[in-house]
């Protein structure tokens, strides 16, 4: 997916997460959670200011082999995170809890530096290959770092 | 082109994998949660078969001998030694018969039937069971309840006196501690021959939160969604306010603590209102329950409807001044909202409503007077 697009979808969930979290509250007899009043916020930096931090510095990178899963993987870390507070915030305004949810967190995170790896990894691998050393350590002249890319668009 | 129609192919695929995934999971949870029911212990058996339980969750372990003192009666000595207290009981006795009363045909109570340790230890004392409709009074129990209308606010305060803390009860739904089992508390009350109840911390809605009924410990985590505070019920019937951080399940049992409750928060400490802005615990005009102690034996037990047009409720702080105003050292609220109910000879006092459904909310546990 085009990050513009990326950064499209994760506003529009950031302000649909806001919004549930406020009406879910308005409901609440004045019980409010943090983990549902802050989920939007997580949203917001965890995937509108990362995907256009992304854009703004180094935009190519969707080209780059290993981003798919990289985006998959990171991805679906901050939805089950999102989730998981969501559904913590929904347990704590009814007074309950739940020994599940701290599953969608850990599994969220865990997936999240994940994601956070194999981006260092792709960092790194392109930095390498930009300067033309393998991952061997020799130095190669004249090799194009596109012939590590796999084409993808934009 | 082919190309493409692949790469969107996976990616929807991811999608729909990891949103099935999620929905699956989610609605799991919140089955669990709030409908699945789950029997952990038998009462019956943990308090007579099995002191020690080994639940799957946490560890119990339960005292033999308080489980088993608190299934028998308060010795001679104990029951003697509250002489003035039932002298006391005596005169408000006679005073409420002097006052409109029902024959006691109307309510066949336990307590007519059953030896009550009054029997044995304060002969002096005639065996008599005076009971209005917002009262009980006998030889060791008295309950006088009183409706108030005030601010737009309507309230029921017990005013109750006991003469042995044997008679202050809990119990549970089905009288199985487990988590999503439930009744209402009318029908707990029914079933347990209370002569008096209200709804207690509804602790089978939450994995955590120090659980010890009737002198038996069902869970030793500490509570770590509602308030940092539990309220405990030690053998002189004495409330004590404990941090759930420094809170031993196990050594609360072992120095006599016969009850504890888990939710808060505290609303009353050392005769002064200590009620906190908790967001947890809902703020605003709000149905409340809530139990504080005046002096030994001596219980004010109030409960508040709210969320209808007669009466919008009470904050925290309002409702601990209503229990400073009339003497509480300590007071404690416990679960609220459409969980508020208070039962009295056999009828429900006052309104329960979740704000869109009137009636009792089921719920795990009562707290209870009777024999």
């Amino acid at each position: 997916m085009k990050l513009k697009n990326t950064i499209i979808t994760y506003s529009l969930f950031t302000i649909v997460i806001y919004l549930f979290a406020k009406m879910y509250e308005l409901f609440g007899h004045g019980v409010t959670s943090l983990w549902m009043s802050n989920a939007y916020l997580y949203v917001l930096g965890l995937g509108v200011f990362v995907f256009i931090l992304l854009k703004m510095s180094i935009p190519e990178i969707v080209q780059q082999r290993g981003y798919r899963p990289f985006y998959q993987i990171y991805n679906s870390g901050v939805a089950i995170l999102i989730n998981g507070m969501l559904l913590r915030g929904i347990l704590e305004i009814a007074g309950g809890s739940s020994a599940y949810i701290s599953w969608f967190l850990f599994v969220g995170w865990g997936l999240i530096g994940i994601g956070v790896v194999l981006f260092l990894k792709m960092l790194i691998s392109k930095v390498m290959l930009t300067s033309g050393i393998t991952e061997s350590g020799v130095k190669i002249e004249n090799r194009h770092s596109d012939t590590h890319m796999e084409g993808k668009t934009c | 082109m082919k190309k493409s129609h692949n790469v969107i192919g996976k990616r929807v695929s991811w999608v729909a994998t990891l949103v099935i995934v999620m929905a699956f999971s989610s609605a799991f949870t919140l089955l669990d949660a709030f409908v699945i029911p789950k029997a952990y212990v038998v009462v019956a058996q943990a308090q007579t078969e099995n002191p020690t339980l080994a639940l799957d969750e946490v560890e119990i372990a339960g005292n033999a001998s308080l489980a088993g003192s608190n299934s028998v009666e308060p010795e001679e000595g104990e029951t003697l030694a509250n002489a003035d207290l039932v002298g006391s009981i005596k005169a408000k006795l006679d005073e409420i018969a002097a006052e409109d009363t029902i024959g006691l045909d109307a309510w066949n109570t336990s307590a007519e039937v059953e030896t009550t340790p009054a029997d044995t230890s304060v002969g002096e004392v005639q065996t008599e069971v005076i009971i209005t409709d917002h009262s009980y009074v006998d030889e060791n129990i008295s309950i006088s309840v009183e409706t108030i209308e005030e601010n737009g606010v309507v309230f029921y305060v017990a005013d109750i006196q006991l003469s042995d803390v044997s008679y202050l009860r809990t119990a549970f739904a089905n009288n199985t501690f487990g988590r999503n089992i439930t009744q209402t508390t009318s029908e707990m009350a029914e079933a347990n021959g209370a002569i008096f109840a209200i709804n207690g911390d509804y602790y089978g809605f939450r994995d955590t939160g120090l659980i010890i009924r009737n002198g038996v410990l069902y869970r030793d985590v500490p509570e770590n969604s509602l308030s940092d505070q539990s309220l405990t019920i030690d053998g002189e019937g004495n409330f004590e306010i404990v941090d759930n951080s420094q809170a031993s399940g196990k050594s609360l049992v072992e120095e006599g603590v016969l009850q504890s409750f888990s939710f808060g928060p505290t609303l009353v400490e050392d005769g002064q209102v200590v009620a906190t802005v908790d967001k947890t615990v809902s703020q605003g005009d709000n149905p409340r329950t809530a139990i504080g102690q005046i002096s030994p034996l001596h219980y004010l037990f109030i409960v508040v409807d709210g969320r209808t047009d007669t009466s919008d409720g009470m904050t925290l702080q309002e409702l601990a001044q209503v229990f400073v105003d009339r003497g509480a050292e300590v007071a404690y609220n416990l679960d609220g909202g459409g969980s508020s109910a208070m039962w009295l000879n056999g009828t429900l006092l006052n309104n329960p409503t979740n704000g869109r459904r009137a009636g009792e909310r089921n719920i795990s546990d009562i707290i209870y007077i009777g024999y």
